[in-house]
């Protein structure tokens, strides 16, 4: 049997108890998903209270083929995809040309950075560029997919990956010099 | 195998478990989205149409209106309750007086003669010959019956004094004070 499948069967008969628990086991996690596709707290919030609402509602799909925590992350990127959709421009395709940024950056400025700058860095990029980075470097999609994912062309989400990157450098090297200005 | 690329492997690395406690409000919301109360019609936001009605105002309102309705029946109630009613019929010989006036006097002398009759009120006698007087207050009165004037029992009868007397001096008074009164008139005929 599923180890998730009493919990399952007690959310799928409305027990608010049962859901309470199926929450809070699953939030934290989601949070720090929906805190990488939101551009800030406000929107992460909003997206988890949304993907939350769907996957209770959608609970009976879940086939108990795989792990609970495996669909219930699938939903909560969909819904954060479906959400960032809305304010999203995909579309504009950035030819790559350039990679001389990502030549030169020095690994030391990534070990001393934070989660929570890193996250700063993440919510700073454009929806487009923040979606198909997060797809492709921390979900670990491959273009194909996220092209399929999104609706977009496989070049667009390469162009978009490799613009995303260009700008996190960018703004690694800012800091970099603000830390080194700060310690002179 | 192919190096990772060092922005790809510090995220990864870092977000693979990543996890942050959300605020208590999400929940909240959640919860309330997937029980949702059922909404509490408020009847007199319904009937006015004002969503913000302030219903505890409003029964202080209609609180306040019903204490001074009852303090002005109350006040009605007491400011006539000495009051009486005089009533009886008029006679023309035997048969009653179909139509004329009822007049009532009020006086305010201990004895004869009256010198301080007033016009108190006045009443229409009806086809059966009755007449009524209500909510007079305590006194001391005369009452005077007059047939219609154009009426055929006019130019038989002459206008008369309770209880059939042709002349205010000789009429009996009617002392009112703690009942009502019935008192009949008869006409006096002129041919007496």
């Amino acid at each position: 049997m599923h180890p998730d499948h009493d919990l399952i069967s007690r959310c799928l008969n409305h027990e608010r108890a049962s859901e309470k628990i199926f929450y809070e086991k699953f939030a934290p996690v989601m949070y720090g998903i929906c805190l990488r596709y939101a551009i800030d707290e406000t929107e992460a919030q909003e997206i988890l209270q949304i993907g939350f609402i769907y996957v209770f509602c959608n609970l009976h799909q879940f086939r108990f083929d795989g792990t609970l925590d495996g669909w219930v992350k699938k939903t909560i990127i969909h819904t954060a995809l479906n959400f960032c959709k809305k304010n999203a421009k995909f579309r504009q395709d950035i030819s790559i040309n350039d990679m001389d940024d990502v030549a030169t950056f020095s690994e030391d400025a990534l070990s001393i950075i934070s989660v929570k700058e890193l996250l700063a860095i993440l919510q700073d990029l454009a929806v487009g560029y923040r979606v198909v980075f997060n797809l492709a470097e921390i979900e670990g999609f491959g273009h194909k997919e996220i092209a399929a994912m999104l609706g977009i062309a496989e070049g667009t989400s390469k162009s978009q990956l490799c613009r995303a990157k260009r700008l996190i450098i960018k703004r690694l090297k800012e800091m970099e010099t603000e830390r080194l200005k700060k310690t002179e | 195998m192919e190096d990772q690329d060092p922005i790809e492997k510090k995220f990864r690395s870092t977000f693979s478990d990543f996890k942050k406690d959300p605020p208590a409000s999400v929940w909240e919301n959640l919860e309330r989205e997937l029980h949702p109360q059922p909404k509490t019609v408020n009847f007199w936001a319904r009937m006015t149409g004002d969503p913000v009605f302030q219903e505890r105002q409003l029964k202080r309102y209609l609180a306040v209106a019903g204490v001074a309705i009852f303090l002005f029946l109350a006040v009605v109630y007491f400011a006539t309750s000495d009051r009486h009613t005089v009533r009886g019929q008029a006679y023309a010989g035997e048969a009653r007086l179909c139509r004329g006036t009822a007049v009532l006097f009020r006086i305010e002398d201990k004895g004869k003669p009256w010198d301080s009759v007033t016009h108190y009120r006045s009443a229409m006698i009806d086809d059966n010959g009755n007449y009524k007087f209500s909510g007079i207050e305590p006194g001391i009165y005369l009452l005077r019956i007059a047939p219609e004037s154009s009426s055929e029992i006019a130019k038989k009868y002459l206008p008369s004094w309770f209880d059939e007397h042709e002349s205010p001096d000789s009429s009996h008074v009617i002392i009112l004070n703690a009942e009502d009164i019935h008192a009949d008139v008869h006409l006096i005929n002129k041919g007496e």
